[in-house]
């Protein structure tokens, strides 16, 4: 088995502060990895690092390298790595504009051309989501009329739109309901057949739901990782274990 | 206590009251003034009389005015939108972005005047454009650069950076993203910054003075030759003691012109928002 991203020694400071220190792992291609910790711990500024957004909102110290199939991400340009990285956030983030355009905006920008061709894009990714149905005879309402967990997808749905290999996403279920948690740890099940997942989440039982791996976080680094079976079931460290029983929580 | 609380109110709804007061007497008393001048010869003829302005009308100083104004607002639109888009987006360094915060600052606070001096040695001498309606137009736009990138900076700085951040995330530039996500964002605010702009412009007669403005001129359609304008008319006619009426129907355009601009300002930000 492959590893679509690799850590080495990797580490952040920033404003004289260390967030993230000593991250040696490897992520697995075409799994579902889950990153869990207590608030705080780096989950998401981990996460960041990967496709460089971290760089856009701090001036952080960077250690180490991040290497994605292979390539150190320092040596390709940002643009590019963030194409191949796509990105979910914690709050959804549709776009001002009709759903059919928030699913064109990448497209569009990458030089796809052709109503033919963007319509075909647009449905594609739209049903892999399981959207499609729902929204197929109004695609030129506003994305934002959507219910929290339509918008949800339909930002999966548009990450999608660029193709990526990756697909990083940042507690995607915590403003949601229960229905739309299902409906999305679903998708993301059937979705790593064809993208690597990683996701960053503070709910250990969606964790233990649908990823395949899991590493644990405590103060900027990693403290244990492993299947999540084996994480779950025979964690190796006192922290892992006080964690596990929400001692920290 | 009461007393106090009592007092403080008094103060804040006579203060109020006074504002309203004087805003609805200065309109009122033009209009009241202005509207007997008002006539369908004084909006499309050309000043006349034996003292040029006691007969006739100020189609000149109509369409002059339009033409100052409307380069005013190209020529600041352009530069001050695309200062405060380098400001907000490219812009790295804290203290470049101050330094040019403070260039605007204290350009806001020049005296109208003074900018007219400045369009007058620069444009009209030193680059030997003449008086004309383009020297008049930059020296307003000048003036009025500040105001509106101001606004625009904070239209931009308002804008969800979370939106921007998800563009971001799917490799779209910086370009791309402010060109399709950001400037939709805040169009309105953006239109209603040059609007009243605009405004500022068309109603003020300092910086045309020198730069453009003339007491009669043919309805301008050349950018290089002089023109009338309908503040320095207000400003002739009054001065001279020419016509009071006309000044008076004058003020009346002009007034017009800003409740007009302004209700289109307030409606077109009304319209996008829903």
């Amino acid at each position: 088995m492959s590893n679509a991203i690799t850590l080495h020694d990797f580490g952040a400071a920033y404003e004289k502060k260390t967030v993230l220190s000593g991250i040696n792992a490897a992520i697995p291609a075409g799994q579902i990895t889950a990153i869990i910790g207590p608030s705080g711990c780096g989950k998401s500024t981990l996460l960041k690092a990967i496709n460089r957004m971290l760089e856009l909102e701090t001036d952080a110290d960077i250690q180490g390298s991040i290497h994605i199939n292979g390539k150190d991400i320092h040596t390709i340009p940002a643009e590019e790595l963030r194409r191949k990285v796509g990105m979910v956030f914690q709050t959804p983030t549709p776009f001002p504009m009709s759903i059919y355009k928030n699913m064109t905006y990448a497209p569009l920008y990458y030089g796809v051309r052709g109503r033919q061709k963007l319509d075909k894009i647009v449905r594609e990714n739209l049903e892999v989501t399981g959207l499609w149905e729902e929204v197929k005879d109004e695609l030129n309402k506003s994305a934002l009329k959507l219910s929290g967990g339509q918008q949800q997808r339909l930002c999966i749905a548009r990450a999608l739109t660029a193709n990526p290999e990756i697909l990083l996403l940042d507690e995607p279920c915590s403003a949601l309901d229960v229905k739309s948690t299902q409906t999305i740890e679903e998708l993301l099940l059937k979705l790593k057949e064809t993208y690597t997942i990683v996701i960053v989440t503070h709910n250990l039982f969606q964790a233990r739901r649908i990823a395949d791996n899991c590493i644990f976080m405590l103060n900027g680094e990693i403290w244990e990782q492993n299947t999540t079976e084996e994480l779950f079931n025979n964690p190796q460290r006192q922290e892992t274990k006080d964690y596990l029983q929400g001692v920290y929580a | 206590m009461k007393i106090k609380t009592f007092l403080i109110k008094i103060w804040a709804v006579s203060a109020c009251c006074l504002t309203f007061g004087i805003i609805f007497f200065l309109f009122a008393w033009i209009f009241v003034k202005g509207a007997g001048a008002i006539t369908w010869e004084f909006l499309t003829e050309v000043p006349k009389g034996l003292i040029i302005g006691t007969e006739g009308g100020i189609l000149p100083a109509i369409v002059g005015s339009a033409w100052y104004t409307g380069i005013a607002c190209l020529f600041a639109t352009v530069l001050g939108i695309a200062t405060a888009i380098y400001q907000v987006y490219y812009c790295k360094h804290d203290r470049l972005a101050q330094g040019i915060a403070m260039v605007m600052q204290c350009m806001a606070g020049v005296p109208s005047i003074v900018m007219g001096l400045f369009g007058y040695s620069l444009l009209v001498h030193a680059l030997g454009w003449g008086k004309c309606v383009l020297a008049g137009g930059i020296t307003q736009g000048i003036m009025i650069l500040p105001f509106i990138q101001v606004r625009a900076e904070k239209a931009l700085r308002e804008v969800d950076p979370a939106l921007v951040k998800a563009s971001y995330a799917m490799g779209a530039s910086r370009a791309y993203t402010i060109r399709r996500i950001v400037i939709p964002r805040c169009l309105p605010q953006l239109v209603s910054g040059v609007i009243l702009g605009g405004c500022y412009a068309m109603g003020a007669c300092a910086p045309l003075i020198f730069t453009g403005a003339v007491i009669m001129s043919k309805v301008p359609k050349d950018v290089m030759k002089p023109a009338m304008a309908l503040p320095y008319h207000l400003y002739m006619l009054l001065t001279q003691g020419t016509s009071a009426e006309n000044a008076y129907g004058t003020a009346f355009v002009m007034m017009i012109v800003v409740l007009i601009t302004n209700t289109l300002a307030t409606w077109f930000a009304w319209r996008r928002k829903k």
